[in-house]
């Protein structure tokens, strides 16, 4: 500052009239004394300035490493299993020939008991082909074709078909501490690869397989440092499923215990309630900034903008339970018997919309208010309205500040938790219909971490990586949102 | 612009007229868009109060008036809350056994647990808890069990609060449960739908208990009689005249004037026939059983000789086969199919045509014996102080929540002040625009972009498990958990999620402070940290306040990172340091949210209310200080 400079003249004013004798070396000396005080100060100053970046770092070191291990280390074990025909169980005709891309296995009526064999969810053989069922239908069954690794063909009218049922592999023989071989009951070829790990459902101990031969896997035993254990006979295997970032961004289901490793679901869910967030929030929170920054009169706005303030206050718990105690069963109201449910996204959007729009309508009317009253003077002296003033010439000139605010509001709805863990239910759930039911990234964070979570389990590292995702999405938006501000201002 | 040319004066008239329109149109939409937000906030508060006061339906196991009525003064008192400390610690004492009276103050205001705080001397096992002075006991050798009950009782007295003795009395001699509640709206507008509600809540409940009471192998009229006599005796005479058959109703001296009115009632408006009524007057005096004989007798003379036929339809209906007969024959002039078509009718109709009318009468008369509809505020005084059970809804309370918030905010008010000022004052005092300063700002401006849940997860990895030593206290020796899932994990999670915006709202007060101000500091001599200490800070602070404040408030309602972090929702001791497991307000609020039944949903209408006043209150104090700040500036 100029405290310096003005130190360095020879002589000033205050000390001559002190009568001190000040030289130039001494004036150097005065500004050259470290005061150790002050440099202390300086640093915790500058320690709490940092705190805020080791906060960043750690969070993103935290989220990193964590989502780290998920994709490399963590595991969900799942047990064997085989498609075996059922025994005893009646056979159903081909009335008509089935080619290899056709999925309806047409059939002549089923009687009860054949029903009962051919449930939706079980399998059916066909000569060498298996075949999913999904549901059925008037005339037959609706299936996957070329289902567990068979190769779809072509089937002739009168072919034979028989349920197949999905059992459990087991170890039929018992294993002492030093037994290697694992008799199972069928051919291990197709169940098991060699070099994998399994596990039997009797302890934590894990093998890895290092030859298969017919019914028997040769193991070794106590590969991690979990020691070796006795097992009785009959214990499941169990194989573990690990998560890629492949899986991680293409499958449509997140069930982590059952080796489901999607998080599409969750995003929908995230993107559909933000989604109806802003179609509320945005025409609403931009008409009622353009209402206060452009009609309302001084005493009007000066009791409106509080009411707005407060409902920017309002914990979101405290929305959750309006989402549910009164925006869920007003939507059952409104619409027909058993379309909406006791949870729906609907509710949680809507709710949400509400929640982010005093955001958004502030953001734009400081944009609004900003813009030069010049421009307004012109626009009405050349006869303007005041909605075509408004229209046409004060949210184009404020546009920037007012896509800022939408954007915000679009991360705001992203990374809320709690209204959508109160309304939009519990349940990781690909589904586009806003009144269904369907947990997001956070609600699902939430409810998972809501219990007694164990750490290095699957669910406890996997909401690091749902977790990674969402910073991610919001920090883009974030980023977008200041740059655009920055971007498309319009300096006056 | 040929078109504006070519146009006439009532064609520019009318387009203008027309631009007007739009223009007012739009203006209403916008009007709209504000009444939306307003209608909103509106509805949340009168959806909140609706639930947080309404109407209950109580049952209970004794009923208090009982109790009260067991005191040496009960008159005029109808409420438990009327009485005194004193009377309330009797209650007490009197209906637990001695055993439990004790395990009750062992538990609340006992100094050690176990068998030690009966067989040490009260020195020891009350340590901390007042005796009262006028007992005399040596404390250092007498034990808790040389006390008579009287003085054990005196001494759970003065060192429990009313509304806690008044929830133990409620708890386990009452024995409280709220069956059903109503909001407030139905309360005030529609005591009709809730009686009719009440009455299906209890009805299946009166059917079992008439069923016991008329014992293994009913006949349908005893059958009647005891669903009757079980709701009130009024109904009685209902199933009397229905079935034509005589009933045995047992009047005393504390029943005898609600009963009168009620059958009087019901003989008036029905009309139906009682052939026989055994009336027992042997427990009343004589000269009361005069003048009430007569009036029961004039009441059941009445002339009921007709019955229309929907009646006689409601008597088949409510018939069995057997009795129907009967029905048909004495009605079968009237409309014989109507009524053959009725034969059959099942339990299910008895309970409809004769159960419930006479229950509704009972609920609404306050005459039912077992439980009875009340006005509840659930925003009680138990509610906030008293120790309470959260699983149950008549006797949940907030008062770990609120110790648990209080506790949770100091930790993050101690460390993210600090902090955050700090940083505040390096931003605008002392950083050069240098890369590492920039990466400060704009670091700041990203991180409270980010969404909350996310530090809830940075506080799980790293204050909850890595730290877990730090804050679950075993380094200090002081470990209360086995995991970091503490009031000191929660605080400072916290206090990182609402930095950035406390250091961002300092900013913005310091920059206000007037350049003058430094200069003239630094021209009498004075050093950089001497300017900001003596000068600039003073001149800030209620604007660093007024921001701390708000973001403060921010952190109260503050849910979704600490369920990660790992609140708990059941705490039942009061936290006294930091290194316990919590719960806040909002936790709890979320815990009731979710759960299925409505008595809940009420309870977290109720802790709404309380977390809304804190936030108004703090929010007040910053609007109170804003004010302050530029009535000085200006």
């Amino acid at each position: 500052m100029s405290l310096d400079a003005q130190s360095s003249v020879s002589k000033t004013p205050l000390e001559r009239a002190l009568g001190r004798d000040t030289t130039t070396e001494s004036a150097e000396a005065l500004h050259r004394h470290t005061r150790v005080g002050e440099e202390v100060v300086r640093a915790i100053l500058l320690f709490c300035g940092i705190v805020s970046i080791f906060t960043t770092i750690g969070i993103v070191v935290v989220l990193g490493r964590d989502s780290l291990i998920f994709f490399t280390t963590s595991e969900a074990w799942l047990p064997t299993r085989q498609l075996v025909l059922v025994e005893d169980a009646p056979a159903i005709e081909l009335t008509e020939p089935l080619r290899a891309t056709d999925t309806l296995f047409v059939t002549a009526d089923l009687d009860e008991e054949t029903r009962r064999a051919f449930l939706p969810g079980r399998s059916l053989q066909v000569e060498e082909e298996i075949m999913f069922i999904e549901e059925r239908v008037e005339n037959g069954l609706r299936v996957t074709r070329g289902h567990a690794g068979t190769e779809a063909q072509l089937h002739d009218a009168g072919t034979v078909a028989e349920p197949m049922q999905e059992t459990q592999v087991s170890a039929v023989n018992a294993l002492g501490l030093e037994d290697t071989e694992i008799e199972i009951a069928y051919p291990a070829e197709g169940l098991f690869t060699v070099d994998q790990r399994i596990r039997l459902s009797g302890s934590d101990e894990q093998m890895r397989v290092t030859a298969i031969e017919d019914n028997l896997i040769t193991v070794e035993r106590a590969v991690t440092s979990i020691p070796a254990a006795t097992h009785e006979e009959g214990e499941n295997i169990f194989q573990p499923d690990a998560p890629t970032v492949l899986e991680f961004v293409t499958n449509f289901q997140w069930q982590p215990q059952l080796g489901e490793f999607g998080i599409i679901p969750l995003v929908t869910a995230t993107l559909m309630t933000s989604a109806i967030a802003m179609l509320v929030a945005i025409p609403l929170g931009l008409g009622a900034a353009v209402y206060l920054a452009e009609y309302a009169r001084p005493r009007v706005r000066g009791i409106l903008k509080p009411i707005m303030e407060i409902l920017a206050g309002v914990p979101t718990v405290v929305y959750g339970y309006f989402a549910i105690q009164f925006m869920t069963p007003l939507l059952q109201r409104i619409t027909p018997e058993g379309l909406v449910g006791v949870y729906n996204m609907a509710s949680a959007g809507l709710v949400m919309g509400v929640m982010i729009l005093p955001t958004v309508s502030s953001i734009s009317e400081d944009a609004l208010s900003a813009v030069p009253d010049a421009l307004r003077r012109a626009s009405y002296g050349l006869g303007a309205t005041r909605l075509e003033t408004t229209g046409k010439v004060v949210i184009p000139a404020a546009l920037s500040g007012i896509v800022a605010a939408f954007i915000l509001g679009i991360s705001r709805a992203v990374g809320e938790t709690m209204i959508v863990a109160i309304a939009a239910g519990a349940r990781p759930n690909f589904s586009l219909n806003p009144f269904d039911e369907a947990e997001t990234m956070t609600g699902h964070i939430a409810r998972i971490s809501g219990g007694d979570l164990s750490y290095n389990s699957i669910d406890y590292n996997s909401i690091f990586a749902i977790g990674l995702t969402l910073f991610i999405i919001t920090l883009i938006l974030n980023l977008v949102s200041g740059w655009v501000a920055r971007r498309f201002r319009e300096a006056y | 612009m040929a078109s504006l040319i070519n146009m006439t004066e009532d064609q520019h008239k009318e387009q203008l007229k027309k631009r007007h329109n739009t223009g007012a149109i739009f203006e209403n939409l916008f009007r709209v868009a504000l009444v939306v937000a307003v209608v909103a906030l509106i509805t949340l508060l009168i959806d909140v109060a609706d639930e947080a006061f309404g109407t209950v339906l109580e049952s209970f196991q004794t009923d208090p008036q009982a109790l009260i009525n067991d005191l040496e003064d009960s008159r005029g008192r109808t409420e438990l809350e009327q009485l005194s400390d004193e009377e309330l610690g009797t209650i007490l004492m009197t209906n637990l056994g001695t055993g439990e009276f004790l395990g009750l103050i062992r538990d609340n205001i006992g100094a050690v647990e176990g068998a030690a705080f009966i067989n040490e001397p009260m020195a020891v096992s009350l340590d901390g808890s007042t005796i009262p002075d006028e007992m005399e006991v040596d404390t250092e050798t007498a034990t808790i069990r040389d006390l008579s009950l009287e003085q054990q009782r005196d001494i759970l007295v003065a060192n429990a609060s009313t509304a806690n003795l008044l929830g133990w009395v409620n708890r386990f001699v009452v024995g409280i449960d709220i069956i059903d509640s109503w909001t407030l709206g139905d309360t005030l507008f529609f005591r009709g739908n809730i009686i009719e509600d009440a009455t299906n809540d209890l009805a299946d409940d009166v059917a079992a208990g008439g069923l016991e009471r008329a014992g293994e192998n009913p006949n349908r009229v005893e059958l009647e009689a005891g669903l009757a006599r079980f709701i009130g005796e009024s109904a009685a005479f209902d199933a009397a005249a229905w079935y034509d058959r005589s009933v045995d109703i047992v009047v005393s001296e504390d029943n005898y004037e609600r009963w009168i009115g009620a059958a009087s009632a019901q003989i008036d408006t029905r009309t139906a026939n009682v052939r026989e009524a055994n009336i027992n007057f042997d427990n009343l005096e004589t000269e009361v059983t005069a003048t009430l004989e007569d009036e029961i007798r004039s009441a059941l003379t009445a002339d009921m000789a007709d019955m229309p036929v929907e009646v006689a339809e409601e008597v088949a209906a409510t018939f069995a086969p057997e009795f129907a007969e009967v029905a048909i024959e004495r009605f079968q002039a009237e409309d014989p199919e109507a009524v053959s078509a009725s034969i059959g009718a099942d339990e299910e109709d008895l309970l409809e045509s004769l159960v419930k009318p006479g229950l509704a009468i009972a609920i609404d008369e306050g005459t039912y014996p077992d439980a009875s509809l009340e006005f509840r505020s659930w925003l009680n005084q138990f509610f906030l102080t008293g120790r309470g059970r959260n699983s149950i809804p008549a006797e949940a309370s907030l008062r770990t929540a609120i110790l648990g918030s209080m506790w949770v905010m100091l930790i993050t008010m101690l460390t993210s002040f600090p902090l955050g000022v700090g940083a505040a004052i390096y931003l605008e005092e002392y950083a050069d625009d240098n890369w590492l300063n920039n990466i400060i700002e704009t670091n700041i401006r990203n991180l409270s972009g980010v969404p909350s849940i996310i530090y809830g997860i940075l506080g799980l990895a790293i204050f909850v498990q890595a730290l877990a030593a730090l804050t679950s206290g075993a380094a200090f020796g002081l470990q209360e958990t086995d995991n970091g899932r503490t009031i000191l994990s929660a605080g400072l999670t916290l206090a990182l999620l609402i930095l950035p915006v406390i250091i961002i709202n300092s900013q913005e007060a310091i920059r206000a402070v007037s350049s003058d101000i430094r200069q003239a500091s630094y021209g009498l001599g004075a050093t950089k940290w001497q300017t900001i200490w003596r000068q600039i800070l003073p001149i800030a602070v209620p604007g660093i306040l007024t921001g701390t404040i708000l973001a403060f408030s921010r952190a109260v309602g503050e849910t979704a990172p600490l369920i990660v972090v790992g609140a708990a929702t059941a705490i039942n001791s009061d936290p006294t340091n930091p290194f316990k497991a919590f719960t806040v307000i909002p936790i709890q609020i979320y815990d009731w949210t979710s759960r299925p039944q409505a008595q809940f949903r009420d309870i977290a209408a109720a802790a709404i209310i309380v977390l809304l006043i804190l936030l108004i209150s703090l929010n007040t104090t910053a609007i109170l200080l804003r004010n302050r700040f530029s009535n000085r500036l200006g």
